[in-house]
């Protein structure tokens, strides 16, 4: 019995390194380019053709990504570790497609947060994940005609062509971690629209000022989310 | 996603701590029963002090446990009164997980319900999903079910939203069992909800409540499915088994009807002995007594035999059959009732050839007379027709309480809702196999008359 215990207990130290290295390896296989940190000198993986923004591993810079140079706008704030069904750079699939998290956004509207992830798709497309409080989308940022002139007349729960405003907000941006495909300003707030289509269809419109992001896509199971190497 | 705070009940000072995430709009205090604004700087909104005790609950704030794969915390509590007779009340209890958000455990009087917000339900109006005979949500038919209002009558805990007592909210009910649709209109917005009806049992397990404060109920649900699995099994065996039996019935009816050996008649004058050729032995032999009255019947002996060797004998007050070799009495049988005008003999000779049945008068003087008929290859119905019968009921049984589930169900319901073609299709089956039945059960019956 003792015996059997000891045989088990390698096996899974065994395993975990096993799952690591291959966890690693994939990594690694990933990265695009490397780059040196502006400011400690320390390598900088990029693992997604179209990033411009970058969190330094070792000194927690923020580095701006401008065609071959790079440049540093600051020392970003630390995210304070929550529970998450995702992990940068732990691959997931969601409905039998693999998804590679590379960053995330993080956004607080006053006594709680919700986090954008840019997921890394298949043929390298750009993913976002939305997570609040166990609501979960998945959504693409694409060009979406949308069905009134100005995102600031909206109001929840009124019809929009064929849309209803599920949803209108706001959040502040709190911090970041990874690497983005968008430049992102710390502390400034975001205006967000959730339009339904129905049947779990979802277009989010993301408005500063007059600067205006779509995204498409739809509600997901969190369930459905699995990591690939659990 | 959750952040961590501690605050003070802003009307006793009591300490109160928040477990439920960022969304989080109301904390009640567990003291003074104050409904505290967590949106403006904890404002008092309103007090459930002076709500009458209310029923224990099974369930009880902090409690954990994991539920649809889900660690759960229950961090609230809201407890509706419906508007209309017979005032139904039933509690919400709010979940918690940091991974997975919100979900609600409805209680209702032992009956579990688990929901979750749904966000793939079709842009419908209020009225529209009323009118609709199905709403297919994520490729699921619904039904409407039911339409009430209710008011809220006690909250406890944390809230996602902000709930004052008397708080009026109109509820639309789609079913699917054991899932169904749950449509809440409060005054600012409709939402929907999914949601599924659990065993108890697992539910109570998940979260440890103690035996002694666990309620089961066996009252009808709308969204408790009707499971009778083991009954619906045997109805299915039961429909194969029938189709083959019949077949089989049909099959031996035709081959096992009988074929006449001899036919006479005999009076209290004379002995009469009879000679007959057994040509098979397949299924059984029969000899068939009729009288015009029961002293007629019960004045004559019977003696059948082979080759001089007694096989069998019959009278009204014993039967014998007899080891042909010995011919000692081999058993003992009962004979016919004294008050029967016909008898019937089913005998299973072995051998084929020539057989005597003799047939004497026991009182000479008594006037009397038999009508003696002897077939060959004669099958018994008997306990074909008894499996049969029992088949048949295993069979109608489920389709009965299945039915019987159909129609309260159909009772229960606060909608009208018109009948779709796959129920017609469903009736029309259902049609069939009753007619079926019934032509089965016309032939039974006028096989064994």
């Amino acid at each position: 019995m003792q015996e059997n215990c000891k045989i088990n207990r390698k096996f899974i130290i065994y395993f975990r390194v096993k799952k690591e290295e291959v966890i690693e390896a994939l990594y690694k296989a990933d990265i695009i380019k490397t780059l040196n940190c502006p400011q400690c000198g320390d390598v900088l993986d990029i693992h997604f053709k179209w990033t411009k923004l970058t969190q330094c591993p070792s000194c927690k810079s923020s580095i701006f990504l401008e065609d071959a140079s790079v440049k540093l706008i600051g020392e970003s704030s630390v995210l304070s570790p929550e529970p998450s069904l995702l992990k940068i750079h732990d691959p997931i699939t969601i409905e039998n497609k693999n998804y590679l998290p590379l960053g995330k956004i993080r956004y607080s509207y006053g006594r709680g947060f919700w986090e954008e992830w840019f997921l890394k798709g298949e043929k390298n497309r750009e993913f976002w994940l939305s997570i609040d409080e166990g609501d979960f989308a998945l959504q693409e940022r694409v060009a979406v005609s949308l069905p009134f002139k100005s995102p600031r007349i909206v109001k929840a729960g009124k019809s929009y062509g064929l849309y209803v405003a599920t949803e209108v907000g706001k959040g502040v941006c709190v911090g970041f971690e990874g690497e983005l495909p968008l430049p992102i300003q710390i502390d400034q707030t975001y205006h967000y629209i959730h339009l339904s289509r129905g049947g779990g269809e979802l277009v989010t419109v993301e408005f500063i000022d007059d600067k205006i992001e779509t995204f498409n896509g739809k509600w997901i199971d969190p369930l459905s989310i699995k990591r690939v190497y659990s | 996603m959750s952040q961590k705070y501690s605050l003070k009940c802003t009307k006793c000072a009591a300490p109160l701590s928040l477990l439920g995430g960022g969304r989080v709009q109301t904390v009640t205090c567990s003291y003074c029963k104050s409904v505290l604004d967590l949106n403006d700087n904890y404002k008092v909104l309103s007090n459930f002090r002076n709500v009458k005790a209310l029923q224990q609950l099974p369930f009880e704030l902090g409690m954990k446990g994991k539920l649809k794969e889900v660690e759960y915390t229950i961090i609230g509590r809201v407890t509706y009164r419906e508007n209309e007779f017979p005032h139904t009340e039933w509690s919400d209890f709010l979940l918690f997980s940091s991974l997975y958000g919100y979900a609600w455990l409805t209680y209702e009087g032992g009956n579990l319900i688990y929901s979750k917000r749904n966000r793939t339900f079709p842009n419908l109006g209020w009225n529209e999903i009323a009118n609709q005979s199905v709403v297919v949500v994520d490729g699921e038919d619904y039904e409407p079910y039911d339409y009430y209002k209710a008011k809220i009558i006690y909250v406890e805990g944390e809230l996602t939203w902000v709930a004052k007592k008397n708080d009026e909210i109109q509820f639309l009910d789609l079913i699917a069992p054991p899932f169904g649709m749950s449509v809440e209109n409060n005054e600012n917005e409709i939402e929907h909800y999914k949601t599924e009806f659990l065993d108890s049992k697992m539910v109570y397990d998940a979260f440890t409540v103690p035996e002694n404060k666990r309620e089961y109920s066996n009252a009808f649900h709308p969204l408790k499915p009707f499971n009778r699995p083991w009954l619906k099994a045997l109805s299915s065996v039961a429909l194969w088994a029938l189709m083959i039996v019949a077949l089989l019935f049909i099959g031996m009816f035709f081959d096992g009807s009988g074929k006449n050996l001899t036919y006479f008649s005999v009076d209290n004058k004379q002995r009469v002995n009879e000679v007959f050729t057994l040509k098979s032995n397949r299924y059984l032999s029969t000899i068939q007594l009729k009288a015009p009255n029961k002293k007629s019947l019960n004045n004559f002996n019977i003696k059948l035999k082979k080759d001089g060797q007694t096989l069998f004998t019959l009278n009204q007050s014993n039967a014998y059959t007899f080891d042909p070799v010995t011919q000692k009495v081999k058993e003992k049988l009962n004979s016919w009732d004294k008050d029967a005008k016909e008898a019937m003999v089913y005998l299973h000779l072995e051998e084929r050839g020539l057989y005597q049945i003799s047939i004497s008068p026991i009182d000479r003087d008594l006037s009397s007379s038999l009508v003696v008929n002897i077939e060959e290859k004669k099958m018994r119905m008997n306990y074909i027709v008894l499996f049969m019968i029992f088949l048949l009921f295993a069979l109608v049984i489920y389709r009965l309480m299945s039915w019987k589930y159909a129609h309260k169900l159909d009772e229960e319901r606060g909608l009208y809702v018109s009948y779709s073609d796959s129920k017609i299709e469903t009736a029309w089956g259902n049609l069939s196999m009753w007619f079926f039945i019934f032509v089965l059960v016309i032939i039974i019956l006028s096989i064994n008359s």
